[in-house]
């Protein structure tokens, strides 16, 4: 019996030895979280935070999807940041758009040591999206978070505790006189000066 | 067959039991893949299996660990594992060619740092192996470099290969031992191989195996590893003389009873070996046969010999390297290239190389694990280093011809045969 209970216990003991430990949350969000875009377009952060400042875990890669409303919305374009390397020689991208969905990807050829120093802060920004306004859009429209795959320089996931969208108010443009305008202007004020000039 | 010396069904419950907590993950850690960097003793990458899965929990298992990983020029790599004195190792380097391109070596380091052992063409073709019975109980570590780098820094080798390592430990005493009746003597009555480090999930990567037994006169044993299509296997037997007293022989036979690779000497001294046997389709197993030389029908009746060994079995993952997804032998940004592109899709199946972590998809996590298994910094292509004539060097013949056309030339009489007066 007591032989049985060792058996037992050491297999308990194996079973918790063995037991994935849990996976560090992190947040994703977009930065702005309030966004006016009174012009034609607009920029958009995508951050990540929970990582700790300094050491690991380190993003490795990450596969994130960001979908917007294609009635007010067009996407127009992305670029990455330098938390994972230089690119094209220390990351591959990847940048596919389809109506209404951007998926945006980012895979680090550098080795863990390397994310670490590259990744000293708690939060950073992954990305940078740009978005053009459609025209005679009015109101609001939201970018929120689709399926989003963080992995840390080992390749493991990172658990994605809260993603956090941006809301986007679509303000009327304010009509801005044209050059020619303010020109014209300006030389219609000339001529009246000068006109009235008694010498 | 279970050492005889315990009740199985104690053995039996404390592995229901362990795996059970561990859940379907702990098969998948018996093989295991390279995480650079590991280029030094001080980094060297832990194998846990060896360490964890030969706990006293598992009395009934021998075990191991399987890495996959690939060296690049100017590269060494470092594994880390526990042993307690009086354990018996044994490490071995497998490549899919068998040892017929490429050239690695082997060494061992001791708790204090110290180089214990090296080799470098003691298994099959110039393929390394050891073992060596543990004098001190601590962290052991292993390096893989290239011919050339006798110092096991990297520097002075130009290989670059994939491999498989493997690594087995046996406890003192042996923790799975033949059984005392020796009925495993046909290949009707083969004892099946123990499970080990999860080595035989035919879901899992792969693992090892390590049974301890003995061929006594006119014997032979004969042991049975489930397989599933494609996978790797590979068989080693070693013995406490290192292969100078005994001669042992080693037969891998079908489901069908075919015999489908003999080996003698392919490991160190009159040990034998097989490196590299793909599993055929048609088999969910694979027998092995243990003799002694010169019994070439594995029907014991023709030999002699009398010795004890370790007979290791490792069962690799089915497409030669993982991560190795255009099967040039080397992991480098061309895979990860192809990897990153198929993100999103389902893997093609048990053994796709795109596949690491064996979810059934293609993921960032899949190539981001296998940047870790590059061969070179940033996953820079392999490098392969010219042989002799591939370079200028290469015309010199032709420079020869066009030399001695040339005196021919100046040395014929001239076409109108007119001789020319000096």
């Amino acid at each position: 019996m007591k032989a049985v209970s060792v058996s037992v216990l050491g297999a308990l003991a194996l079973g918790l030895a063995l037991a994935p430990a849990p996976a560090r949350a992190v947040s994703l969000s977009l930065s702005p979280a309030l966004i006016t875009a009174s012009g034609s377009s607009f920029s958009v952060d995508l951050v990540i935070a929970g990582l700790g400042a300094a050491g690991a875990p380190s993003v490795g890669a990450f596969d994130v999807d960001v979908a917007f409303d294609p009635g007010f919305l067009s996407f127009g374009g992305a670029s990455f940041g330098a938390a994972l390397g230089s690119i094209p020689g220390d990351a591959l991208t990847s940048v596919l758009s389809s109506a209404g969905l951007v998926d945006l990807a980012e895979l680090s050829l550098l080795l863990p040591p390397q994310l670490d120093a590259l990744q000293p802060a708690d939060s950073f920004a992954l990305a940078t999206l740009s978005f053009n306004v459609l025209p005679s859009s009015l109101g609001a429209t939201a970018l929120s978070f689709g399926s989003s795959l963080i992995s840390d320089a080992f390749g493991r996931a990172l658990v994605v505790e809260s993603a956090t969208g941006a809301s986007v108010a679509l303000a009327p443009a304010i009509p801005e006189p044209s050059a020619f305008l303010v020109f014209a202007v300006g030389l219609a004020a000339l001529s009246r000066g000068s006109w009235r000039d008694p010498r | 067959m279970r050492d005889s010396r315990r009740p199985a069904w104690r053995g039996l419950l404390a592995i229901g039991l362990g795996i059970g907590l561990v859940g379907p993950g702990a098969a998948a850690r018996a093989a295991v893949s390279e995480v650079e960097p590991n280029g030094s003793l001080a980094s060297a990458q832990r194998l846990e299996p060896v360490s964890t899965l030969l706990s006293a929990a598992f009395p009934p298992a021998g075990g191991g660990a399987l890495v996959t990983a690939s060296l690049g020029i100017g590269d060494v790599d470092y594994y880390a594992f526990d042993l307690a004195a009086g354990e018996l190792v044994t490490a071995a380097v497998v490549t899919d060619d068998e040892g017929a391109l490429a050239d690695p070596t082997l060494a061992l380091f001791d708790p204090t740092g110290a180089l214990v052992a090296s080799d470098d063409d003691s298994g099959p073709g110039f393929l390394p192996a050891l073992r060596l019975r543990a004098q001190a109980g601590g962290t052991w570590k292993v390096a893989v470099s290239g011919f050339g780098d006798a110092g096991f820094t990297g520097s002075g080798h130009s290989e670059s290969f994939a491999y498989r390592l493997v690594v087995s430990v046996t406890t003192a005493p042996p923790s799975f031992l033949e059984a005392a009746s020796d009925t495993n003597g046909s290949f009707g009555t083969a004892d099946p191989v123990p499970p080990g480090a999860g080595a035989f999930d035919v879901l899992a990567p792969g693992g090892v195996s390590v049974v301890t037994a003995s061929i006594a006169p006119g014997d032979v044993d004969y042991w049975r590893v489930p397989v599933a299509p494609g996978r790797k296997l590979s068989v080693a037997l070693y013995d406490e003389g290192g292969g100078a007293l005994a001669d042992p022989v080693l037969r891998i036979l079908s489901d069908a009873s075919t015999a489908l690779r003999d080996d003698d000497d392919g490991g160190p001294g009159f040990l034998p070996a097989l490196a590299s046997t793909t599993a055929p389709a048609s088999s969910s197993s694979l027998t092995l046969a243990v003799s002694g030389f010169p019994d070439a029908n594995f029907d014991g009746v023709s030999h002699d010999e009398t010795f004890t060994y370790q007979l290791v079995v490792a069962l690799g993952p089915a497409a030669g390297l993982v991560c190795d997804v255009n099967g040039d032998r080397f992991v480098d940004r061309s895979d990860i290239d192809l990897i990153f592109a198929a993100r999103g899709q389902a893997a093609s199946g048990a053994g796709d190389p795109r596949d690491v972590d064996g979810d059934g998809q293609i993921t960032v996590l899949d190539g981001r694990t296998c940047t870790l298994q590059c061969g070179n910094p940033s996953c820079a292509p392999a490098v392969h280093a010219a042989c002799g004539l591939m370079g200028p060097e290469a015309l010199a013949p032709l420079l020869w011809f066009a030399l001695r056309s040339r005196r021919r030339q100046a040395a014929a009489p001239s076409p109108r045969g007119e001789e020319v007066s000096p």
